[in-house]
């Protein structure tokens, strides 16, 4: 309860602070506000919470979730300084979007229903077309259309599923007991709906562009943070209804297109964010494996933590080099000895992603691989792991990039002494949790209950 | 079935196919509007009276209205007539669109409700306001609330994204030699 009004007060303040002070200070309000949150998270940690006559469901996942987000949505705002300033796109409604934006994704990891959850979506998804959009230029208009249209259809396709739910079922929590073809056409639409926010094969399609043609800051925000609330909606509503019969084949089927399709897609780009994107779809592929498990909650969440944390390092080094103007391969050309706290952060943030020990990487795909084979998919596991090894080469390749080729020039990028501490933390959690992984695990360990 | 079940339906199907296949933008909004009517007609016969006239007065009063402005505003009413990118995409559209009303259709009329109507029917008290009120107000506070957030979200949305943008002050060019050559006098 008292992360859900500190996120409210920090957008309310973000959104009326603007018109009284200049945007660095209302920079300034919506990071206090977002780390104080933080703070209420750490001192409830062990209490769970259910308010509103079931409507609100503060767990142990829900933490995990809000925690992974409050984490992105920090890293966004001391990164995106710098680059929101270089592309003349410093306004202070970036930071009220952010924390509407964050808001949504609390109230969706913190909800069994399915109504909180479309609502919850909702109030995540319109500040970020906007904010996709926050470049004045027509890359970034592109992108904000394409994420605003297909997102409206996929929320449509979401609404009929919603609705059929309740007809099939009589509630509107996840899990009710359902049956016959009318229960399938509703998890059919709905699985639709959330696959298309998480990014699965075959509701992808928008993926790249979107991340692509976003202010580089934005885009870290919906890899790490708005990927971690979609996946706590799509794990509630699979594991409430369990994975059975024709269920389960389908979703692992899709599991299955989704890591091979972003990784080959991957291997024959040549900007890092497009690369990153692809990337991004292999990892929800990975992410999703442990819905497979008997027990998806601790592995699923850890991943998000772990993804998050490496990707967000990923796109805070990007949101230094880049321009406005997207980071073609030669801009990374060697970052290690132009910029060397950039260089090791982009060179950890690689080797994680990668999934290679001892990086916090490693141990997030052993746990959900882990789980899938807990749950008897043996065949997608050796599949998930030789597509891995596919995904370790353009990972190299751009490790390779900034720490081995000779630098066509010396410029030197200049990081904030905000980014400069964002990128520290994140590199230094990125060590420190591959290192001692059960200090990270621990954090999720008893996150096993989803459903009601 | 009465009549008018079959008016209603034949009505919204009409319309509803006239919004999607009119190729002047006025015509396919008014066509919508017609849709609405309809649609609130429906809600009324099926007891839900309050959301009936929110249909209207929201959907066909309110979003309508603004569609026909921004439609307006822009000249849009001729769409790209002749401009087709992928025409092959259009019977394969209309395969997937038959194939989902076949399903659905089955799907509903082969499916035994959870809650028998006859019992759950009386509780919907003909779908006033004050029935409405006491559930919005009751179990479904939260999700209310949480909808004026999204409201006030949606209204900052729109304000950045149609804001102009911020003009710096410019310098001429003169102005700017002028001060050079004041500061190498000062030097």
């Amino acid at each position: 309860m008292s992360v859900l009004i500190t996120l409210l007060l920090t957008a309310l303040l973000a959104t009326f602070a603007g018109f009284v002070m200049p945007s660095s200070e209302v920079r300034r309000v919506s990071g206090i506000g977002f780390a104080l949150a933080l703070v209420f998270l750490g001192v409830n940690w062990g209490e769970d919470q259910v308010l509103f006559n079931g409507l609100y469901v503060f767990d142990a996942f829900a933490r995990g979730i809000t925690l992974v987000v409050l984490l992105a949505a920090l890293m966004a705002v001391l990164v995106g300084t710098r680059y929101l300033a270089a592309t003349q796109a410093e306004r202070f409604e970036y930071y009220a979007l952010l924390g509407y934006a964050v808001l949504g994704a609390h109230v969706i990891g913190a909800t069994t229903n399915l109504v909180v959850m479309l609502i919850g979506i909702e109030i995540l998804s319109i500040p970020l077309y906007v904010l996709a959009g926050f470049r004045r230029d027509l890359e970034s208009y592109e992108a904000s259309v394409k994420y605003f249209l297909l997102g409206a259809a996929a929320s449509g396709i979401l609404f009929y599923g919603i609705v059929l739910h309740y007809g099939a079922t009589g509630a509107f929590t996840v899990g009710a007991a359902g049956e016959g073809l009318l229960y399938f056409a509703a998890m059919a639409l709905i699985l639709t709906g959330l696959g298309f926010k998480v990014a699965l094969v075959p509701f992808q399609w928008w993926t790249p562009d979107v991340y692509q043609g976003s202010p580089t800051p934005v885009t870290l925000f919906m890899a790490s943070g708005v990927k971690a609330a979609a996946f706590a909606a799509l794990a509630r509503v699979l594991v409430g209804s369990g994975l059975e019969g024709p269920w389960g084949a389908l979703f692992a089927l899709m599991v299955a297109l989704t890591v091979l399709f972003g990784n080959l897609a991957a291997l024959v780009q040549n900007e890092a964010k497009r690369v990153l994107a692809y990337s991004s779809i292999a990892h929800a592929g990975y992410a999703a494996l442990a819905l497979l498990g008997p027990d998806a909650g601790p592995a699923l969440g850890y991943y998000l933590f772990a993804y998050a944390i490496s990707t967000g390092l990923a796109f805070g080094v990007l949101s230094v080099v880049d321009e406005g103007k997207g980071v073609p391969y030669g801009a990374l050309r060697g970052l290690l000895q132009r910029a060397p706290l950039l260089g090791v952060g982009w060179v950890f943030a690689m080797l994680s992603l990668a999934g290679i020990p001892p990086f916090v990487g490693f141990w997030a795909k052993y746990l959900v691989i882990l789980e899938a084979a807990r749950g008897g998919a043996y065949g997608l596991v050796v599949f998930a792991l030789l597509t891995s090894v596919v995904a370790a080469f353009y990972y190299l390749r751009l490790l390779a990039l900034a720490a081995f080729s000779a630098p066509a020039s010396m410029e030197v990028p200049a990081a904030r002494s905000g980014a400069r501490f964002a990128l520290v933390v994140a590199a230094g959690l990125v060590v420190l949790l591959g290192l001692w992984a059960g200090l990270g695990f621990g954090l999720f360990a008893n996150a096993a209950a989803l459903a009601p | 079935m009465s009549l008018f079940d079959l008016v209603a339906g034949l009505l919204l199907i009409l319309t509803a196919v006239a919004v999607v296949t009119l190729r002047n933008a006025v015509h396919a909004a008014l066509a919508l509007a017609g849709n609405f009517l309809v649609l609130a007609a429906v809600y009324m016969a099926l007891d839900a009276r309050f959301l009936g006239w929110i249909q209207v007065i929201v959907y066909a009063g309110a979003i309508m209205v603004l569609f026909l402005f921004v439609i307006m505003l822009l000249l849009a009413a001729r769409a790209d007539t002749g401009v087709d990118p992928v025409p092959s995409l259009r019977p394969f559209a209309g395969v997937v669109g038959v194939l989902l009303l076949v399903g659905l259709g089955y799907a509903v009329t082969t499916f035994e409700p959870v809650q028998s109507l006859v019992e759950t029917a009386p509780l919907l008290a003909g779908g006033t306001a004050q029935v409405v009120g006491e559930a919005l107000y009751g179990p479904w506070l939260y999700a209310v609330e949480l909808i004026a957030v999204l409201l006030l979200a949606a209204t900052v949305a729109a304000v950045v994204m149609v804001q102009p943008e911020v003009r710096r002050p410019r310098v001429k060019p003169q102005v700017a030699e002028r001060e050079r050559e004041l500061e190498e006098v000062t030097r």
